[in-house]
């Protein structure tokens, strides 16, 4: 159900107001339909029981012999018939009686001051020819030609010398075209209103669409194209507010960007100095430990620089075939003598910044030697995206603990000891690499045992 | 070529720290050093002596490395190493689009920076006809084109494939080497000259490698043909681009 609910502010605003109007529209239409009721049930009944009470008020003071003329006279061949008969036309055609009417018919005879010793009312359906146009007003609405199902009046009263007075009567037909214009209006209505509704729906939801692709589109590097303000005045203002928000968000990226430059070139200069005297340092063990720790120190603070960068890298962006860039930092691996392996894959190309992506699967496969003890890369296409799978044959991680792993400076427990080294930033900075691009790094333990590291990056 | 004797180095960098301790280490590694504070030092001292390579910081005040590079590549003909504390990848194509023979990023090995001084050196002296070293070039052969600023190799269709730092090397070395038979010790040579560290697994192994990324049947291979008793001869056409 939920699903066939529209989500769209356009799509809500008209189903809203299509239901409110629905709902108003149809109370409306039943109080107009109950007073159309009761107004057709006096035009078209009262009038026929008048009639054969006034009829028959003539007829009972008559003499016998004079009533046929009489009843020939008020003939009307497609609407009133009059007889006279020994039973009651009601009886003799077989209908079922109406008390309803036969009440009203009493009142009729009442009002009319006739005094009649039985009375039998009742309504049946017969297929006549239609009547003329009931409106002349409004052209009728294009009508079958042939009978027409009427309803008609059958009435019988008996007369104080005994013999029934009978009439039949066709009732007008209900005034169907009242409701047909009603039904017309409606249609109008929710024309004109469903028009306006979309019109300023429309005007909202265009400006807050160019907001939220201006927001999708925001990643930090070139100055934001700035949304044109449009649509009314409350959207227009956070539209100026989220373009403001824009240049003082870059604002703060640059400043970040100069703060990072100063603060590496500053570590770095003492770092390399440091790096320098190191060489002359006497005895070698001594040396040795100095240039590993000086060393660690740089890296850590490359790592801590890419970190900040990532998302505002300049590298440009442009088309790489992923299993050569996996192939190549396996190879790499493996000319410095560690246990890396990549599993021949098939050629997957998407555009990237070549540079940090090979960083983020050196970290990936740093990490799996260094905890698992061995490397596997391979590449795979996988629907609308390019998976680089890192695996490794190590103990994994506590299911519990996998999202932990990704948080920067995070070391588990069990690790943190100068061998397995660096400062807990690789797999933050293969996670940075991948949203940059916009997809994710997944960990999960495989069933045969060891970690399995995922850039899962999306194709364009 | 200055002096007979030991290479002569002019070390430029605003920082002291740097400065001294560097000059003591390449002294007592055998080189002539002169020192100089900045560009305005450095020119005095180029129009006075002749130098065989040029240590160059990029960042320092007033002029600054990259401008003092370029002038020197048009002028004095010396090779330059520029040295510099931004490790962006952009910032290293830029020093070798202006013409540095080689990059070095603060903090660095000694050692390492000494055997890239040597491999410059050796090849100034090899080709003294201006045979540079890493500089932002595009070399095409057959369906590829390496660019040496990003050192990456395009295809046909401008994807890049990526190669290990070894393959690099050893791909660079051929290329700017064609039609011509290298042993496996040159080539060893050649292509440790750019990179050390990385260089450890047998030139036959780097060569299947390669062929498999580049050739288009790595069974028959057009571009790196095998010479019997030889070693490899990169058989392409190669076009400067």
């Amino acid at each position: 159900m939920r699903r066939l609910l529209p989500n769209s502010l356009l799509g809500q605003m008209l189903l809203l107001t299509g239901f409110a109007l629905l709902v108003a529209q149809l109370v409306n239409l039943a109080f107009i339909l109950s007073e159309q009721q009761k107004l057709s049930l006096a035009q078209s009944e009262g009038p026929a029981l008048g009639r054969f009470a006034q009829a028959a008020g003539v007829v009972s003071h008559l003499p016998a012999e004079q009533r046929p003329a009489l009843i020939a006279l008020h003939r009307d061949p497609m609407r009133v018939r009059f007889t006279m008969s020994a039973a009651s036309l009601v009886a003799s055609r077989g209908l079922s009686r109406n008390p309803a009417l036969e009440n009203r018919l009493a009142g009729a005879l009442k009002e009319a001051g006739v005094a009649v010793t039985g009375l039998e009312a009742a309504s049946a359906g017969e297929r006549l020819l239609p009547p003329p146009p009931p409106s002349p007003l409004f052209p009728p609405p294009p009508r079958r030609l042939g009978p027409v199902e009427h309803k008609v009046l059958i009435l019988s009263a008996r007369l104080p010398d005994g013999r029934w007075f009978n009439g039949r009567i066709v009732a007008p037909r209900l005034d169907h075209w009242l409701l047909h214009q009603i039904l017309v209006a409606t249609a109008l209505l929710f024309l004109i209103v469903f028009g306006a509704v979309f019109w300023t729906a429309r005007r909202l939801a265009r400006p807050l669409q160019d907001l939220t692709h201006a927001a999708e589109r925001f990643e930090g590097r070139a100055p934001p194209e700035p949304v044109e303000p449009r649509g009314p005045a409350d959207i227009r203002a956070a539209i100026e507010a989220f373009n403001a928000m824009n240049r003082r968000t870059l604002a703060l990226l640059d400043e970040k960007d100069r703060m990072l430059g100063a603060i590496g070139h500053d570590l770095r200069t003492p770092l390399a100095s440091m790096r320098i005297r190191a060489e002359s340092l006497e005895p070698e063990e001594e040396r040795e430990r100095l240039v590993a720790t000086l060393e660690e120190m740089a890296g850590t603070l490359e790592d801590i620089l890419v970190l900040a960068r990532t998302g505002r890298a300049r590298e440009t962006v442009r088309p790489v075939d992923l299993a050569a860039l996996a192939d190549a930092v396996v190879e790499e691996q493996r000319e410095m003598g560690r246990p890396a392996e990549f599993r021949p894959s098939p050629r997957a190309v998407l555009p990237v910044q070549p540079n940090l992506l090979r960083r983020a699967v050196r970290n990936l496969v740093d990490n799996a030697v260094a905890y698992g003890g061995r490397a596997w890369v391979a590449v795979a296409e996988e629907g609308r995206a390019v998976r680089i799978d890192v695996e490794d044959e190590g103990p994994g991680i506590a299911e519990e603990k996998l999202g932990e792993v990704l948080e920067p400076f995070r070391r588990l427990e069990e690790s943190r000891s100068r061998q397995s080294g660096g400062a807990g930033l690789g797999l933050a900075i293969a996670e940075a690499v991948a949203r940059a691009h916009g997809g994710r790094l997944t960990l999960d333990n495989r069933a045969e045992g060891g970690l399995r590291a995922s850039l899962i990056l999306p194709k364009p | 070529m200055a002096s007979a004797g030991e290479p002569h180095i002019l070390l430029v960098d605003d920082e002291q720290s740097i400065r001294d301790p560097l000059a003591q280490y390449l002294v007592r590694s055998g080189l002539r050093v002169s020192k100089a504070k900045d560009s305005a030092e450095a020119r005095r001292l180029l129009s006075a002596y002749a130098f065989d390579l040029i240590l160059l910081d990029v960042m320092m005040p007033g002029e600054d490395g990259l401008s003092l590079c370029a002038h020197v590549r048009e002028s004095v003909g010396v090779p330059v190493i520029l040295v510099t504390a931004r490790a962006e990848e952009t910032d290293r194509i830029v020093g070798l689009e202006i013409g540095a023979d080689d990059y070095v990023t603060k903090p660095f090995s000694p050692r390492e920076l000494l055997a890239r001084i040597k491999a410059v050196l050796r090849r100034a002296g090899d080709r003294p006809s201006r045979h540079r070293g890493p500089t932002a070039d595009s070399y095409g052969f057959g369906e590829w084109v390496l660019n040496t600023g990003e050192r990456e190799l395009v295809d046909r269709s401008g994807v890049a494939v990526p190669l290990s730092t070894g393959e690099y090397n050893l791909l660079l070395a051929l290329v700017l080497h064609p039609r011509r038979v290298l042993s496996r010790d040159q080539l060893l040579d050649l292509a440790q000259g750019r990179e050390l560290a990385a260089f450890e697994r047998s030139v036959d192994n780097q060569v299947s490698r390669l062929r498999r990324k580049i050739e288009a049947d790595a069974k028959q291979p057009a571009l790196i043909k095998t010479v019997w008793g030889g070693g490899y001869m990169f058989a392409a056409e190669v076009t400067k681009l």
